[in-house]
C-alpha cells in the first residue's frame, strides 16, 4: 500500500463535481459560466467519462467524441473550473451547513506541471499489458497518456506493471518523472456538491447460462463501442478470440437487467437504443455480416427514437423477439444461441449460430457513498431523489445529483438534468448566502 | 532517442518505489519475459512475410487471441501495419524503421 498525507486543502470552491463524465462537466461549465468557483473531482487519468469511449450516438449517430473533447476543452480551459483528475472521492461530511469532502490524490508519479505529454516515455517504456481503457483488448504501457484525446494531455506511470527500469526518466526531456511521489489524502471544504458520479457495467459472467467465461466472443457492449470507434484497439471491428472480420453479430438485451435473480430487476434504458445503434454502425463497418438483435420488447421511448428503430429494420437489422436462455461456444470460436422466440409459435425453441455475441448488460451505480456520506441510495442503488418535482435534490442539504448516478439514462437526459443540477446549485447558494448576509446583518443592528 | 544518466536523486527515488511496491514480482518478470520473446518472434517472423493472427498462433504456439493482442500492442507502438486481408482475416506487415515514426500515433 502507498503511504498517504493528510492535509486541508487551501483552495476553497463554491461547488464540487463528483464525477468528470459528460453530466459533470455539464454541472461544472453551467456553474462555473455564473461566475461560481467549481472543483471537477475525476478518479480516472481524463475526464469524458464513458461517452468519450463511445463511438457514436444515437439517435442522430453523430460523432461521441466529436460532441465530448470541446465540453472537455471548454472545462479544462475556464478560468473558474479547477480540474483533479486520478483523484477519488472517497466521503463527505457535512459540519454546520459546510461539505467536508475527502479527497484521495493518487500519485502518478509524473509532475504535471513539467510533462509536456510528448509521450517519449511511453514509447521509451518496455512493460506493456492489456488496456482496461480497452476494455482489455488494447495495449497500454506501465507510463503514458491515457488516450489520444485525453485532458489532460499529461502522463501516468502505473507501479502495479513498473519493472522499475528508470528508461522513462532518462528519456524524458523535462525530468518530469517523479518516483518517489506519494498519494495524499485532501480535504476540500466547500458550500455544495453535484454528485455525478455515473455506472458501471455488471459483469458479463453474471447469468452463467451465456458462458461469457468460456468464450473470447461473447463481449461487453462498450467492447462493440471500442471496436466501432476509429481509435479503437483493432481501428476496426474485428472478433477478440483469433481477428477474424465477422460475419454475422448477435446482440442478446436485457442480458444484465429486469432480472430479480442477478439484483437487478429494473430496465437499463439506454441498452435497446445503443444496440440499434450498434447494429446501423456495424451494418456500414460490415455491409455483408448478418446482425441480429435478440429482445424481449424495444425501449424506444425519446424523441426520434421510434424512427431510429424503424431506420435500422429498414436497414436490413433482424429484430428477433424473444429470450436468450443459453449460448454455448462451438467450433471455430462460434457460438450456439438457444432461443425461446414468440415469433413462430410452431417452432418456438430455435437455435441459432453466430461468430460474435455482444450482451447488453445491466448499468448499476458507480460509486458506492453509503456510509461515508450523508446522501440516502435507493433500493436499486442509484442515489435516492425523494421529489418527484426536483430530480435533482437528495436527502442531504447541499448534495445534489446528475446523470445516470440517479439512474440510468441516455446522454440527452443526462445533460438536461446536470443543467438543472447547476440551476438548483445556484440557487441554493443565493439563499444560504442571503441568509447569511441578512443573519449578520441582524446581527450588527441587535449588537 | 536521447537518453540522458540517471542523477543520484532519481536512482534514490527509483529505489524508494521499487521498495514500495515491493519489490518486483515473479509474475511482472515472466510477464517481461515472454512478452520480450513473443515480439521478437513476431518481428523475425514478418520480416519473411506479412501474417494474420492465426498464422502467428499457429507458428509461434499460442493462443489466436494472445497473438491479436501482441498485433494490436505492436500496431499502436507503430511497428507494424495493415498490410490486406487474406479470407476472413487481416494481414500484418513489419514497418521498415524510419516509416515507423511516421505511423505510430
Ligand atoms: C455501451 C453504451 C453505449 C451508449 N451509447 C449511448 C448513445 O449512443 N446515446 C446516448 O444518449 N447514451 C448512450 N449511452 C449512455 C451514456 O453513456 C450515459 O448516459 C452517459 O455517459 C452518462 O454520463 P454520466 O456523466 O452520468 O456518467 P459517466 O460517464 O459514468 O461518468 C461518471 C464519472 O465519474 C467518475 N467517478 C465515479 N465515482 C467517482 C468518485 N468517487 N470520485 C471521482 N470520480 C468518480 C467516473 O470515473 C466517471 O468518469 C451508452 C451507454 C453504454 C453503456
Ligand atoms: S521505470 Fe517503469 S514506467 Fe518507466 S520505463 Fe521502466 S517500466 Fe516503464
Ligand atoms: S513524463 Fe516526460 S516524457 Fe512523458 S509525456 Fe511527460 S514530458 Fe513527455
Ligand atoms: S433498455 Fe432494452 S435491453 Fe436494456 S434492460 Fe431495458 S428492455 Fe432490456
Amino acid at each position: 500500500m502507498t503511504p498517504t498525507t493528510e492535509q486541508s486543502n487551501a483552495y476553497r470552491p463554491d461547488a464540487l463535481v463528483v464525477g468528470g463524465g459528460i453530466a459533470g462537466m455539464q454541472s461544472a461549465l453551467d456553474l462555473a459560466d455564473q461566475g461560481l468557483k467549481v472543483m471537477l473531482v475525476e478518479r480516472g487519468p481524463s475526464i469524458g467519462g464513458h461517452m468519450i469511449a463511445l463511438a457514436k450516438v444515437f439517435p442522430t449517430l453523430d460523432c461521441a467524441s466529436c460532441i465530448t473533447a470541446p465540453k472537455m476543452s471548454a472545462s479544462s480551459h475556464h478560468d473558474n473550473i479547477k480540474i483533479l483528475v486520478n483523484t477519488e472521492v472517497q466521503g463527505i461530511q457535512t459540519l454546520n451547513g459546510v461539505h467536508h469532502v475527502k479527497l484521495l490524490k493518487k500519485a502518478t508519479y509524473v509532475n504535471f506541471d513539467k510533462c509536456i505529454g510528448c509521450r517519449l516515455c511511453e514509447y521509451a517504456c518496455d512493460a506493456e499489458y492489456p488496456d482496461p481503457l480497452e476494455e482489455g483488448l488494447g495495449a497500454k504501457r506501465a507510463i503514458g497518456v491515457a488516450f489520444t484525446n485525453a485532458i489532460p494531455q499529461k502522463a501516468v506511470l502505473d507501479p502495479e506493471l513498473c519493472a522499475t527500469c528508470g528508461t522513462c526518466a532518462r528519456v524524458c526531456p523535462t525530468d518530469a518523472i517523479e518516483f518517489d511521489q506519494q498519494a495524499e489524502t485532501v480535504i476540500v471544504q466547500t458550500d455544495a456538491v453535484v454528485v455525478a458520479s455515473g455506472f458501471a457495467l455488471n459483469s458479463l459472467n453474471v447469468k452463467p447460462q451465456y458462458n461469457a467465461a468460456r468464450s473470447k466472443n461473447i463481449i461487453s457492449a462498450l467492447t462493440m463501442e471500442r471496436l466501432l470507434a476509429p481509435h479503437g484497439p483493432y481501428g476496426r471491428v474485428l472478433r477478440p478470440s483469433d481477428g477474424k472480420i465477422p460475419s454475422s453479430v448477435a446482440f442478446v438485451q436485457c442480458a444484465g437487467s429486469r432480472d430479480a435473480s442477478i439484483g437487478v430487476s429494473y430496465c437499463s434504458r439506454v441498452c435497446c437504443m445503443y444496440a440499434i445503434k450498434q447494429a446501423m454502425l456495424l451494418s456500414g463497418a460490415l455491409p455483408i455480416a448478418d446482425i441480429t438483435i435478440y429482445y424481449m420488447d424495444i425501449r424506444a421511448f425519446g424523441k426520434g427514437y421510434e424512427q431510429f428503430y424503424q431506420n435500422a429494420k429498414a436497414m436490413g437489422v433482424n429484430f428477433v423477439r424473444g429470450k436468450v436462455a443459453r449460448i454455448d461456444p462451438v467450433d471455430d470460436g462460434d457460438l450456439s444461441l438457444h432461443v425461446e422466440t414468440t415469433e413462430d409459435p410452431e417452432n418456438f425453441l430455435q437455435e441459432h449460430r453466430h461468430d460474435l455475441v455482444v450482451l447488453a448488460q445491466g448499468m448499476l451505480p458507480d460509486w458506492d457513498m453509503s456510509g461515508t456520506t450523508p446522501v440516502q441510495r435507493s433500493s436499486d442503488g442509484f442515489v435516492a431523489t425523494p421529489m418527484l418535482t426536483s430530480p435533482t435534490l437528495t436527502t442531504a442539504q447541499g448534495i445534489f445529483v446528475a446523470g445516470v448516478a440517479a439512474g440510468p439514462k441516455d446522454i440527452v437526459d443526462t445533460i438536461a438534468e446536470a443543467g438543472a443540477a447547476a440551476m438548483q446549485v445556484s440557487q441554493y447558494l443565493y439563499q444560504k448566502r442571503s441568509a447569511n448576509v441578512s443573519e449578520s446583518q441582524t446581527a450588527v443592528l441587535v449588537g | 532517442m536521447a537518453m540522458k544518466t540517471l542523477t543520484a536523486q532519481q536512482k534514490q527515488a527509483l529505489t524508494t518505489m521499487r521498495e514500495r511496491i515491493g519489490g518486483i514480482s515473479e509474475e511482472k518478470k515472466q510477464h517481461a519475459k515472454q512478452l520480450k520473446a513473443a515480439r521478437k518472434a513476431i518481428i523475425q517472423m514478418l520480416a519473411e512475410k506479412p501474417a494474420t493472427a492465426p498464422d502467428i498462433a499457429a507458428a509461434l504456439n499460442m493462443p489466436s487471441d494472445e497473438a491479436l493482442w501482441h498485433l494490436t500492442g505492436m500496431r499502436k507502438y507503430g511497428q507494424i501495419i495493415e498490410a490486406g486481408e487474406e479470407g476472413d482475416y487481416l494481414l500484418y506487415a513489419l514497418v521498415v524503421s524510419d516509416q515507423a515514426a511516421a505511423t505510430s500515433h
